[in-house]
């Protein structure tokens, strides 16, 4: 396969991944990845080289609960002690809501508990991705009968977790009819009140294809006979031709950029290429090989 | 100049992406992704752990403006929501199967199963609820908690998938290994009262493993029809639970020329339908069942209790091209 890059999986006594090494061109082997598990086979914590260590908690029916923590600048409370165990402070955090309201310390207010494993609410810390400078926020999630995004609130965690504040930034609100088709899309930008996106969607008679959006922006689209997206004005597409398989092969867009696709008999894209600029191909091995 | 940087995708546990290894002019340089449950990559760190990109996302997978770094950085990943690849030419999102839009939360091209979802728009998203189903391919959504990836085991080999650029490539001797790239993923039971469906559903997620896999996987539908919140593989690798059918040739797809191979899937899928048909009791003729795609009057699909037997195809797809079947033990719901 490729000599320059290797890459070698150990496995423990159950046969359960255990690390990922990867070697360069014959320099010093570099452990990316070292798994542990619980009991039941769930990834217990994914240590990634020295530079992360990614905690993973369960609720009662063995669903993702938490990724490390909400507030990852608490080193002692993290499952894995990262920050004080030579594993520098964990950067992402998750806790995941569903049947519980309050379970989690800080839950955002005004969530409704969901039974049939939709998600309720998430609250989240990016490390230095703050929202005006409160570094744990958070969406509740409503849903209609027919368990489709209704909206999503966001809002975030003030005094540390004691208590959640809402804003209508970044939220987001939808309708649909009765097949799922979008009928609105609202998106908030970044500060309260301002409505970025408001689209409204409109449908080629009889079928599934949306024709055109209005609203804050406007697109138009074409299809061919198979139901593929041959233009589109917003995304400045000119014109798309696909293969057999329906994957795109060749994209102009408006600006007279053309992209090259390559497909492999499974119908994956092995290759993407803007003549002039970049040529990237992708390779699916079998260098991964069990050692 | 970019002839002689290159990216090498590192893969975990699922064949999830974990990070990348940037090669510039001969020195690898190493990238960790920090994901969200769904796989979107949030936060992107270095070798000691510093933030050097960062996105977050609206439900149906945006980036928002002003929670993300815009332009990406170089050192960031070309890898987003759910951990698909975001085409920085036309701001598509490539799925495997389809490409996704996610300003107009919606794909591009038809979804290649859609008779499989009889009732909803064969161009939304994970059946608008974005938060809780994962579309790993473009084909069908499936819930996270369920899915490969971080919470998953790799269990063999084919899990490394690179990205490099044009010399390197060509340096490549085996550039056919591309095809032996697996396709995975797991389906939620909720509402699978269409058996047939979802037979086809799981031959789709299904493929790149043996047909012993398969048929296992199929035995399992069986018996947690109606059950929801549980992955089929998880019960399929039930101790004890393993058995069924395999093809004993090793003659895969890519070696059929392409129209004999979209008959040839679509032969196995009508098999398996046929075989999960009568395994539930049913006779699989006249049950939206064709039997096989081109029925053959010898064709004799197996009977619960038969001994082992070749079960062959028609032809003219029977060149190499068998089901071997093995009397079964079939996991019996509790």
């Amino acid at each position: 396969m490729n000599a320059d890059f290797n890459t070698t999986y150990t496995y423990d006594n159950i046969n359960r991944l255990s690390t990922v090494t990867t070697q360069y061109a014959g320099l010093t082997p570099v452990q990316e990845a070292f798994y542990k598990y619980y009991a039941n086979g769930k990834v217990q914590r994914l240590q990634l080289g020295t530079a992360q260590g990614v905690d993973y908690t369960y609720n009662e029916r063995d669903w993702l609960q938490m990724i490390n923590q909400q507030n990852i600048t608490n080193a002692s409370q993290d499952p894995g002690n990262d920050g004080n165990n030579g594993i520098p402070i964990d950067k992402f955090g998750e806790v995941i809501g569903y049947d519980k309201s309050g379970q989690i310390v800080g839950g955002p207010a005004g969530s409704k508990q969901q039974f049939n494993g939709n998600i309720s609410w998430l609250i989240y810390q990016m490390s230095n991705v703050p929202f005006n400078s409160y570094p744990i926020v958070g969406n509740t999630y409503a849903y209609d009968n027919a368990n489709r995004l209704d909206s999503a609130n966001f809002g975030y965690s003030y005094n540390n977790n004691t208590s959640w504040q809402v804003t209508t930034a970044y939220n987001g609100s939808y309708t649909y009819d009765n097949v799922g088709n979008f009928q609105t899309l609202i998106r908030y930008g970044s500060t309260a009140g301002n409505e970025q996106d408001i689209l409204r969607y409109s449908y080629n008679s009889g079928t599934n294809q949306v024709s055109s959006i209005s609203g804050s922006s406007s697109a138009t689209y074409t299809y061919d006979a198979n139901g593929n997206v041959t233009s589109d004005t917003h995304r400045g597409i000119a014109f798309i031709i696909y293969d057999p398989d329906n994957m795109p092969v060749s994209e102009y867009l408006t600006n007279g950029i053309q992209i090259i696709y390559e497909n492999d008999v499974n119908g994956s894209r092995v290759r993407n290429s803007i003549a002039g600029a970049t040529d990237n191909f992708y390779f699916y091995g079998a260098d991964g090989k069990k050692q | 100049m970019t002839g002689s940087n290159f990216t090498y995708n590192t893969l975990g546990a699922g064949g999830d992406n974990i990070g990348q290894v940037k090669v510039i002019s001969e020195v690898p340089v190493r990238y960790y992704y920090l994901k969200d449950h769904l796989g979107s990559i949030k936060v992107t760190v270095d070798a000691n752990g510093n933030v050097v990109g960062y996105d977050d996302y609206y439900p149906y997978g945006m980036q928002m403006t002003g929670r993300s770094l815009i332009p990406s950085s170089s050192e960031d990943s070309r890898f987003k929501f759910t951990g698909k690849e975001l085409d920085a030419s036309d701001g598509l999102v490539y799925f495997g199967k389809r490409y996704y839009d996610p300003w107009k939360a919606g794909w591009d091209q038809v979804d290649p199963m859609q008779d499989k979802f009889a009732g909803w728009s064969s161009y939304n998203y994970t059946l608008d609820n974005p938060l809780r189903f994962l579309d790993s391919k473009g084909l069908n959504p499936s819930d996270f908690y369920d899915e490969e990836g971080d919470h998953k085991h790799v269990d063999d080999k084919d899990k490394n998938a690179y990205l490099v650029s044009k010399d390197k490539f060509d340096k490549v001797d085996d550039k056919n290994a591309e095809s032996t790239k697996k396709d995975k993923g797991t389906t939620n039971l909720g509402s699978n009262d269409n058996l047939v469906a979802l037979s086809n559903v799981i031959f789709n997620e299904a493929r790149g493993e043996n047909n012993a896999t398969q048929i296992a996987i199929a035995f399992t539908v069986i018996n947690r029809s109606g059950i929801s919140g549980k992955s089929l593989e998880s019960e399929v690798y039930k101790p004890g639970q393993f058995s069924g059918i395999q093809r004993l040739s090793d003659q895969t797809l890519d070696n059929v020329t392409s129209n004999n191979r979209a008959d040839l899937v679509k032969s196995y899928n009508s098999a398996f339908d046929a075989i999960i048909m009568n395994l539930k009791g049913i006779n699989p003729i006249g049950n939206n069942v064709t039997h096989f795609f081109s029925p053959s009057s010898n064709y004799e699909y197996p009977k619960w209790g038969d001994p082992d037997k070749e079960v062959h195809l028609p032809a003219p797809y029977n060149a190499g091209n068998f089901i071997y079947w093995k009397n079964i033990t079939p996991y019996v719901r509790k």
